[in-house]
């Protein structure tokens, strides 16, 4: 017995210094953090009143929320945030409208896509069929 | 305290809390991972030492415990992603012989919800569970805190025996043992795209169960809450027993094979929708630390309201010799990405499938063998076969994980319990 205190001793020192040099990695990786960087061609120009509308999805919401467009132009929506968008017509999964919008669908993080050409003057919603957040809608006022 | 060093203090309490506990457990011989201690898939369940094993007197406790830290980045066709991170678990268990059979006390906890981001952990492809009431896309959720919790009692009569268990956190009698007990699965760190088609209810809050042995067979059935756990990984998610599953096993020598089902009750949050989900796997366990091989392929079906996904599974881990384990992984998975969110009561279509192939091939050193445990340090890759209606959106992904991994001697006061 009197040999196996000083083993366990032993034990117990080996495994404090096997588990700080796990900690000591861990904090310095935690100090790397974590991060998403773009890796191709994800963005796209500030509009300009003579460039189509853009719209820029990030995790606070889409930005801007009420866009101006005028009959046969299309709109272009951005997603800087970091999970997947589903852009469909209409103000809620229940209620399709305005298909010209469904040609977005599914955007990547860092993945842009235009609309269909909007064929005819009216007032059209927008919504996430994937995150459905009241952050990710907008109207468009087509001119 | 918040954000990466709070979830670096935390994987620090992981590490600590486990190497301080050696002192005070008689380290057993031989007991270091070796990778048939798991035993043969038994499917999500303690397996116990016979009661003969076991002294009359006394409470037997194991702990096991093991921890990832490493770097995760994930190329993608129009952004990349990164992240430092760590999966972690820890397991106890007690056992003591009562009523004439065998009592045991299991728990399990992780600290994910700290070491991982809160909407989870990178991975392309992956769904299941929700974050901020959104369905997760490309991301695998952090574990909850209590990953298990419960108490098991079982009897021999005869040729027979029973098995009655009582889970306030745990596994219902569904598919194959979950991806980070299975001696297959345990090397990689990351989950199977196909985790919600076969073992996601690995964490169920609430499971009640019972079921009958003889010889090899085992038949088992479950009443559990089938709803997947919450987006507060750190509360028990307490709620009614309104789901069933049933599920018929097989051990002989290294061989385990399973085949289950479950209906489940309104199983994701954001679908107002119940489910079906069918599993049926088999397993080779060689038991041999040094070399050997041991695999498991499974198949699983969750039978949803906008249409049946499929998985097809198999994966292996190859002990070249005592230091060096090579892992491999190859899925194809169902995947309803494009209409994955929230669908009122109602609103039905046919989701959009995708099925979405990956091929994990890793690779783990051992560079440290010490009472206190063993480290390794590993690195893997995974391929994806992308579908024609994901192509625009992923191009041609591809993932890497490097890390350092950390796993506690199997610690035991007595005979070993071994948990599943």
């Amino acid at each position: 017995m009197a040999a196996r205190i000083p083993r366990e001793r032993r034990s117990r020192e080996s495994a404090v210094r096997l588990a700080t040099g796990v900690c000591l990695l861990a904090l310095a990786a935690a100090g790397c953090g974590s991060s998403a960087s773009p890796s191709g061609p994800s963005t796209s120009p500030a509009p300009t009143p003579d460039r189509p509308a853009t719209i820029t999805i990030t995790a606070s919401g889409v930005s801007p929320r009420e866009v101006l467009t005028t009959i046969g132009s299309r709109v272009t929506f951005v997603n800087n945030d970091v999970i997947p968008h589903d852009i469909a017509g209409g103000p809620d999964p229940s209620r399709p409208d305005c298909h010209e919008i469904d040609a977005v669908g599914f955007l990547t993080p860092g993945q842009s896509r235009q609309t269909n050409p909007f064929e005819r003057a009216r007032t059209c919603e927008y919504h996430d069929h994937s995150a459905h957040s009241p952050n990710v809608a907008g109207r468009i006022i087509i001119r | 305290m918040t954000g990466p060093r709070a979830r670096a203090v935390a994987l620090c309490a992981v590490l600590h809390g486990a190497a301080l506990l050696i002192p005070v457990h008689r380290v057993a011989a031989q007991t270091q991972d070796e990778p048939g201690a798991a035993g043969p898939e038994a499917a999500g369940t303690p397996q116990m030492p016979p009661p003969a094993a076991v002294s009359a007197s006394a409470w037997r406790w194991t702990v096991d415990a093991t921890a990832f830290v490493g770097f995760n980045y994930q190329r993608r066709k129009f952004r990349d992603f990164d992240a430092w991170e760590s999966q972690n678990w820890v397991m106890a268990t007690g056992a003591r012989p009562a009523g004439g059979g065998m009592l045991v006390l299991s728990s399990m906890m992780s600290l994910e919800p700290l070491t991982l981001r809160d909407i989870g952990s990178h991975q392309v492809f992956q769904t299941g569970e929700t974050f901020r009431r959104a369905p997760l896309i490309d991301y695998q959720h952090p574990h909850d805190l209590f990953m298990g919790l419960g108490a098991q009692f079982r009897r021999s009569l005869g040729r027979l025996a029973i098995v009655a268990a009582v889970d306030l956190v745990g596994a219902p009698s569904l598919g194959p043992s979950a991806f980070m007990h299975r001696p297959s699965g345990r090397e990689n760190p990351q989950a199977p795209l196909g985790h919600h088609h076969l073992d996601s209810s690995h964490i169920t809050p609430g499971v009640v169960r019972g079921g009958i042995e003889t010889g090899a067979w085992r038949m088992e059935g479950s009443w559990f809450r089938g709803r997947e756990p919450d987006e507060n990984r750190l509360d028990l998610d307490i709620g009614a027993l309104d789901s069933a599953a049933a599920r018929l096993s097989w051990t002989r020598g290294p061989w385990s094979a399973q085949i289950s089902g479950a209906h489940l009750t309104e199983p994701e949050a954001i679908s107002p929708y119940d489910a079906k989900r069918l599993t049926a796997s088999i397993a080779y366990t060689s038991g041999s630390a040094a070399r050997g091989i041991d695999w498991l392929a499974a198949v699983g079906q969750s039978r949803e309201a906008h249409g049946n996904l499929e998985s097809y599974l198999w994966e292996a881990a190859v002990r070249a010799g005592a230091a060096t384990t090579l892992y491999i992984r190859a899925e194809s998975v169902a995947k309803d990405i494009l209409d994955a969110g929230f669908h009122p009561r109602g609103t039905f279509h046919r989701h959009r499938q995708s099925q979405v192939g990956a091929l994990t091939i890793g690779y783990i050193r051992e560079v440290a063998n010490t009472r206190a445990g063993r480290a390794g340090v590993g690195a893997d890759v995974t391929g994806y076969a992308v579908p024609p209606n994901l192509r625009d959106s992923y191009g041609s992904p591809l993932s890497f994980h490097v890390f350092l991994r950390y796993r506690a001697p199997r610690l035991s006061s007595g005979a070993p319990v071994h948990i599943h």
